[in-house]
């Protein structure tokens, strides 16, 4: 119920609409239902001769009687479809009204969840499972939504019409409601317990399909082994197996429902069969007039239908409550804060890390005491072996966690003062996997400066080196990225990011082995063009290549989480540390290649 | 493929001919019991309740539990059916798509994505095979119990028969007709969902690229216009949806009503008994039922119509590379290769290899190296048959190898893939993929061979071991090693290598090197390479450059050239030596 609770919150805003569309609903069902009256009225005491005995509404209204038949029966036949037109009035009025609510609600919870998944943190994407994010994002939510829209109301709407429907044929007889009604009690129970225990199938059925799935996914992206082995034979063995297994899990569904849905009209007919029997029974008896059977055989037959759908709609809101307790779970993680503080200097690039050390949560030492101070516009290389810290270092820069001990400086001054959002936009992160939106060229470079000029972009693309190679484009600046569009090379999607970066001139620029898969020669000159270029940032660079960091003006080597040398090339290739073992491995192999083949 | 859509579909359920037939007898048997029931009703009326015939009565009764009983028969009967005839549609229709894919050229798979091709397999059919055995039962079911009621309407009184139906046209009409206009709205509504769901995956995959740039605000606020377009398009549609079921019942309000008025004049006229009367009035109730099924599974047919149309153009696509039938012989394949003249483009226009020559020994290993997209892919590709030349001639051993069936050419080939695929199996299962037959102890001593027994056995489950998807605690080396044993254990002539770009973790690096060397062994082979080490070894470079051979020699003959391999050779491999120099300093 808790649960649900979350889900009505959504409604806030829209709550008068759907309620509105909640009581429009429950009147025209309840209008809808005199119809059997008056077609009663009309059979028993219009055209037969039984004393009109109703009062209320219909008895004022059939105080208009003429006398003369034809003209009766004539306004009281359409005065049912009078009825009947305010009724589908209503009912057009609140589907249209329940759409508004639902769909306005539905828009909240995108919104809501999209929302909250951008402003989580950053290492809560990195751990983050997109598929199943997307699931939860969509059948979950899509799921919720037609609780709002359909079975919420259809809850209420069965259990009224079951309401009336009853007092109705109390108020006319007695002993032929509680006859009329002897069956259903079963068939709610049935078609409840029905329902409940067919999730099951369902459940083992969608298992198998999502075998089935994986068979042909697995034998679509792995098509050149299949093929290069001959294995064809093989594979079509593998997926008949599941592909008739998956027929028998549907057919045993299907059996199922087959077994429900004629038990249950069984039990319909059955029900309607009594009615009509003991009624005919009480008529021949005289104890009322057959304008009666009428109108109990038409509240049975009406009410048969939402007994059953009772039953599948509760086992369903079951459903319901799971998808919504996945929606919970990911807005239970915290967000982010990105204003914690209003202090936003301006940040030149001065950066100094003193004695900084930093364990996971999970208690790994990754930091251990990391002291040392790059100046404004300097380029610093950030060499060291997988797992030894450089990463997590950028991150405490970052502010992705402030729970380090020792102090990070910017311009002298405590990063843990600044305004996270003023001082991740000074810093120019660039990933070694960047993500690339699936726009056009040039809206992706200016992706985070919209009101960027075309010259901007033109010469942002030109210091990522990335200008030529749009140009070779169809469609060149204009060409799209991603699906439905041009396909890049792991290196121009590398310049497309960095372009996408350099366009906001930060003080500040960090790449994050995001030169990787551009060539040597491209590497020098995007490093050459950003040193040039009239803001010469401070730049951190990760990289495993030996030129890049060779020509760097500080050389920071991490080893196993502490810093083991700091300094140019010329300063740290004498001393005992990582980069001096690469420079001799290096020559080693540059020995032993022109001894072998000179 | 002009030819009628569901009448092909259809014919995939012949194997279930019996279960079709079945479901339409008792369709028909349903729908002609339910349809005359009003009659039934108002011949109850009559007999029994004007007469005030209790005798008539139990007898009825008696006729009633035969009805019911016959009813939960023929429904029970005709869902298990159509359960038959959608499952065994769906089935057959799965295991042809299946078929068909093993039969198609990588032309398909390079142009496909294999989300779409996967789709087409499994939600498309599930549609189109649901739609068409219950849309039958929906349509057969509903043209039965009207035409049944119309008839008995027309015997008992054409009159009032005429009356009763007045409104049906403007039922119909209007019904079909709105589901016509509504699939339009409903289509816009699905596409605005699809752009939503491409919008969380981008916001998702790309959420840390948003942080880095701050720009969480704008990425809300994209998605926030999305979400209100569609809101607004979902209102629009729903509302329009919602006059549908108002408009059925007024109609079949005013049927009634006129039922109601000329029935119970000519009720009180004479004309016609009270039981007639309430068998009118019954009928013009239950009439729009079907009516209202039919016309909202019109819209379901039309979206079948289209997952039909996408099956069936998979299913009808052409095989490019076929073996010719006139040919049963086996050929064991020797491994003697020769490319003469062969031109090549993927796409027409642009031609990937140019006239280009080539002859290899059997045994003969021959290296490529050049840039991307330089063609070497495409040469190997040749190779393996996976496309065929567009001009010119590849020989195996001196014979067109379109005279070679491709079972056979392809049982004599060993590939290991620049990104190896695993499936989603054991180790084992994995490695025995190279030669089904093979016991556990071959596999096992294949992995010796190769020394990856040793990792394998350190994993928690040693050879049953998950590898593939989830088997995310395997290395790209390692995995790289696995798909090498499962070369070795099928002992090709022809050895195919992609070498992987990236570096991999020091252990696997001398593993591998290894066991490349002993795949190379007295194999014919091709190696797009990588390494510095493979390529030394190779009895032949060849330096590839735009389709062309630019340089081939030995290392040292290439060297001494001076040329492009030199080049090549001092810019690409010695900075992969570096940084995997770099990486193994742990």
């Amino acid at each position: 119920m808790k649960r649900f609770k979350l889900l009505f919150s959504f409604l806030k805003g829209s709550a008068g609409i759907y309620t509105l569309a909640i009581v429009l609903c429950l009147i025209s069902v309840w209008i809808s239902l005199f119809v059997p009256l008056v077609v009663r009225v009309v059979i028993d005491s219009v055209i037969g001769k039984e004393d009109f005995t109703n009062t209320g509404l219909l008895g004022y209204i059939f105080s208009f009687r003429t006398g003369n038949i034809k003209k009766d029966i004539f306004t009281f036949s359409f005065l049912g479809v009078a009825f009947i037109l305010v009724s589908s009035l209503m009912e057009f009025l609140y589907t249209a009204l329940i759409t508004v609510a639902t769909q306005d609600a539905g828009q909240k919870m995108k919104n809501r969840m999209y929302e909250h998944i951008q402003r989580l943190d950053y290492e809560y994407h990195a751990k983050a499972e997109a598929g199943d994010l997307i699931q939860r994002c969509t059948t979950d939510i899509e799921n919720s939504m037609i609780f709002l829209s359909e079975h919420f109301i259809n809850i209420l709407r069965t259990a009224f019409i079951m309401f009336v429907t009853i007092s109705m044929m109390l108020s006319l007889s007695i002993p032929m409601s509680v006859i009329s009604m002897s069956l259903v009690p079963f068939i709610f129970v049935y078609s409840f317990y029905f329902f409940s225990r067919a999730q099951k199938l369902f459940e083992a059925q969608e298992e198998v399909e999502a075998r089935l799935s994986s068979v042909i996914q697995e034998n679509l992206t792995g098509v050149r082994v299949v093929k290069a082995f001959a294995r064809q034979e093989y594979e079509i063995k593998k997926f008949d197996e599941v592909n008739s297994l998956n027929q028998k899990k549907v057919m045993k569904i299907i059996g199922a429902m087959s077994q429900f849905w004629s038990a249950s009209n069984g039990l319909s007919f059955l029900q309607i069969g009594v009615v009509l029997g003991v009624g005919s029974y009480f008529v021949v008896k005289g104890v009322f007039g057959v304008g009666m059977v009428i109108a109990f055989f038409t509240y049975v037959e009406r009410i048969m239908w939402p007994v059953k759908q009772l039953g599948r709609l509760l086992a369903e809101s079951g459903k319901t409550a799971v998808s919504l307790k996945r929606l919970t779970e990911v807005l239970v993680n915290e967000q982010e804060d990105l204003n914690d503080t209003d202090f936003k200097p301006e940040i030149n690039g001065d950066i100094e890390f003193i004695g900084v050390s930093f364990s996971y949560p999970n208690g790994t030492h990754v930091l251990k005491n990391i002291s040392f101070k790059i100046k404004k516009g300097e380029s610093a290389a950030l060499i060291g072996p997988t797992g030894a810290g450089k990463t997590t270092l950028i991150h405490l820069l970052h502010r992705l966690y402030d729970d380090y001990t020792g102090t990070i400086l910017l311009d002298g001054i405590d990063i843990k003062k600044i305004n996270k959002r003023h001082l991740r936009e000074n810093l120019g992160l660039i990933l070694q996997e960047p993500f690339l939106f699936n726009k056009s060229v040039k809206e992706n470079i200016r992706y985070a400066k919209k009101e960027s000029l075309d010259e901007e972009v033109f010469n942002a693309a030109k210091i990522a080196s990335v200008d030529k190679s749009i140009k070779d484009f169809e469609e060149g600046y204009d060409t799209t990225v991603g699906e439905g569009g041009v396909t890049l090379s792991g290196g121009q999607k590398q310049r497309l990011a960095i372009a996408r970066t350099l366009i906001l001139e930060n003080p500040i620029v960090i790449f994050d082995d995001s030169l990787s898969a551009v060539d040597t020669e491209t590497d020098r000159i995007i490093r050459k063009n950003l040193k040039e270029g009239k803001v010469n940032p401070t730049s951190i660079i990760i990289s495993h290549r030996v030129s890049t960091v060779r020509d760097a003006d500080r050389i920071l080597v991490l080893e196993e989480g502490r810093l083991t040398a700091n300094g140019t090339h010329n300063e740290i290739k004498d001393k005992d540390n990582l980069y001096r073992r690469i420079l001799d491995i290096q020559s080693e192999i540059e020995r032993e290649f022109h001894t072998t083949f000179a | 493929m002009k030819q009628n859509i569901w009448l092909r579909l259809l014919s995939f359920s012949k194997n279930y001919r019996k279960n079709l037939v079945g479901m339409l007898v008792l369709i028909f048997m349903v729908g002609v019991i339910e349809g005359s029931l009003p009659f039934l009703s108002g011949w109850i009326i009559d007999n029994v309740i004007e007469t005030g015939n209790l005798n008539m009565l139990k007898k009825v009764s008696v006729i009633y539990l035969l009805f019911v009983t016959s009813n939960i028969l023929t429904v029970y009967w005709f869902i298990y059916h159509a359960g038959k005839v959608e499952t065994g549609m769906a089935y057959e229709i799965r295991k042809k798509g299946f078929l068909k894919l093993q039969r198609l050229s990588l032309s398909f798979f390079d142009k496909n994505s294999a989300g779409k091709t996967l789709s087409r397999l499994t939600s498309d059919v599930g549609r189109v095979c649901g739609t068409i055995a219950w849309g039958m039962i929906d349509y057969s079911w509903g043209i039965v119990v009207m035409v049944t009621m119309t008839i008995l309407m027309f015997i008992r009184s054409w009159q009032l028969a005429l009356i009763t139906l007045a409104v049906m046209p403007l039922l119909f009409g209007g019904g079909f007709l709105f589901q016509k206009i509504i699939i339009g709205k409903y289509r816009a509504v699905r596409k605005i969902n699809g752009i939503i769901t491409g919008a969380y995956n981008e916001g998702i995959m790309g959420a840390r690229t948003v942080k880095t740039l701050s720009q969480e605000d704008r990425s809300i606020s994209e998605f926030g216009l999305k979400s209100l377009e569609m809101r607004n398009k979902a209102i629009k549609a729903g509302i329009i949806g919602g006059i549908f079921f108002p408009y059925v019942g007024i109609m079949a309000s005013i049927g009634t009503a006129l039922a109601l008025y000329s029935g119970g004049l000519a009720v009180t006229n004479s004309v016609i008994t009270y039981g007639m009367f309430a068998s009118f009035i019954f009928t013009s109730m239950q009439f729009f039922y079907p009516v209202f099924e039919m016309s909202r599974t019109f819209a379901n047919l039309q979206y079948a119509k289209a997952a039909g149309e996408r099956i069936l153009k998979l299913l009808d696509t052409e095989e490019e590379i076929i073996d010719s039938k006139d040919n049963d012989e086996v050929h064991k394949v020797n491994g003697e290769i020769e490319f003469k003249n062969v031109s090549f483009s993927y796409v027409e226009g642009e031609q990937v290899l140019k006239n280009f020559s080539l002859k290899i020994e059997k045994g003969q290993s021959v290296a490529l190296v050049g840039e991307t997209g330089s063609g070497k892919s495409t040469i190997v590709n040749l190779a393996c048959r996976f496309y065929e030349p567009t001009q010119g001639q590849i020989l195996i051993d001196g014979k067109d190898y379109r005279e070679i069936k491709q079972k056979d050419l392809h049982s004599s080939l060993g590939y290991v893939l620049q990104t190896p695929y695993l499936f989603n199996d054991t180790i084992m299962e994995n490695v025995r993929f190279g030669r089904l037959d093979a016991t556990e102890d071959e596999i096992i001593a294949a992995c010796k061979e190769i020394n990856a027994h040793d990792f394998i056995m350190d994993l928690e489950f040693g050879y049953k071991t998950k590898a593939g998807e989830s088997g995310k605690l395997l290395s790209t080396g390692q995995k790289q090693l696995i798909s090498m044993a499962r070369a070795v254990l099928a002992d090709p002539s022809i050895f195919v290598l992609d070498e992987a770009t990236s570096s991999v973790d020091a252990e696997s690096e001398v593993a591998i090197q290894a066991a490349t060397n002993r795949l190379l062994e007295g194999r014919t082979s091709f190696i797009i390479a990588h390494r510095l080490s493979t390529v030394v070894h190779a009895d032949r470079i060849l330096v590839i450059s735009k389709g062309e051979i630019l340089e081939q020699g030995s290392h040292s003959e290439l060297i001494a050239l001076n040329g492009h391999y030199h080049k090549l050779y001092t810019n690409q491999f010695f900075e992969e030596k570096e940084a995997e120099l770099l990486k193994e300093k742990k």
